[in-house]
């Protein structure tokens, strides 16, 4: 009986930190196999250890990641929407309908970058960053929690400080 | 009947249309161009605040301010041959019946004004038109605006201009009461 619970309960781990959203994965399943169509996952623990390695010096940074669990991201050049016929409004559509809500929009020298967010547990969000620029689209989910005053001061906002 | 309906629901509509943000305009005119940075934040963001532990009791009142924040747009242009036109533009597309100057400010280099939408007492809309000899920023936030708070939000969403309130919080000294001599 206890090795069956265990194995539930291992299964209810690996299916949870292996669960993307329907969005994600649509989006990397239709451009999958055409050209230069780049895909890669890392957990929590790389995410956090790379993202400390890049921002050494923001304490806040470190701070705001601690709890993200991981992070997929796919970069799909404009051509491939072309040949598949599909656009990235579309793609925008489909968020919405997988309850993927607009945090933030920023527009910026021909990229535009948009930050969603499907709210699920406390503490256990998924995000998505949506990029498009105009020869390529990257989007990047991650899963955790993110503290929302690092998202505002690091976030597009803070295109209009002097550097 | 169904056209008095028809027509209702479609007033209600316009109406909805038209009670947009100051920006819209704005917006609206220079979406496709490419030389202006746009940034759109929306509630959902601010409310995120609502269940953020808050340290101290400033902090406190700083997050409640921004749960109460229902929008967020910015259009911007950097090295700008036209800020100065664009600065008087705003002014002519803005329906400035509506607003009410709160601030102005004039630097050596660039001219500011804060407008401010009130209603029932409450403060629903702020925006912050910046013209200078190299750029132009429009901003409009709105919600319930609480003034004091704003220079504080400013800081925490690192929006540049909106430290320039501060000054209106502060006690002006010729309101200080004089000294009694005994």
């Amino acid at each position: 009986m206890k090795t069956f619970i265990a194995s539930v309960i291992l299964t209810g781990l690996i299916s949870t930190s292996l669960a993307q959203s329907n969005s994600f994965t649509t989006f990397r399943e239709k451009f999958a196999g055409e050209d230069d169509v780049h895909h890669f996952s890392i957990n929590g623990f790389f995410a956090r250890t790379i993202l400390r390695i890049a921002t050494e010096d923001e304490v806040n940074v470190n701070e705001a990641v601690k709890e993200i669990k991981n992070i997929r991201l796919v970069t799909v050049p404009k051509a491939a929407f072309e040949k598949q016929k599909v656009t990235v409004e579309g793609f925008r559509r489909e968020l919405k309908k997988d309850a993927f809500e607009e945090l933030a929009r920023a527009k910026e020298h021909g990229e535009n970058i948009t930050l969603y967010i499907q709210s699920t547990l406390k503490h256990d969000n998924r995000y998505m960053v949506l990029i498009d620029e105009p020869y390529v689209v990257t989007l990047v989910e991650f899963r955790g929690n993110v503290d929302p005053d690092i998202l505002l001061k690091n976030g597009p906002l803070s295109f209009n400080k002097p550097q | 009947m169904k056209k008095i309906i028809a027509a209702v629901v479609l007033m209600l509509v316009a109406t909805g249309g038209f009670a947009q943000d100051a920006i819209s305009k704005f917006f609206s005119k220079y979406q496709t161009d490419e030389s202006f940075s746009q940034v759109t934040v929306s509630s959902k963001m601010f409310g995120l605040f609502t269940n953020m532990d808050a340290d101290t009791p400033e902090d406190k009142e700083v997050l409640n301010a921004i749960s109460k924040l229902k929008g967020l747009r910015i259009l911007a242009k950097e090295d700008a041959r036209n800020a100065r036109e664009l600065y008087k533009e705003a002014f002519t597309l803005i329906p400035m019946k509506d607003y009410e100057e709160l601030l102005s400010v004039r630097d050596k280099d660039k001219d500011m004004k804060f407008l401010i939408k009130e209603s029932g007492g409450k403060i629903s809309e702020l925006i912050m038109i910046m013209g200078g000899t190299k750029d132009f920023m429009v901003m409009t936030l709105f919600g319930e605006i609480d003034l004091k708070q704003v220079s504080r939000i400013g800081k925490k969403m690192n929006v540049e201009g909106l430290e320039k309130l501060e000054k209106m919080n502060q006690p002006d000294k010729s309101d200080k009461q004089p000294e009694k001599k005994n």
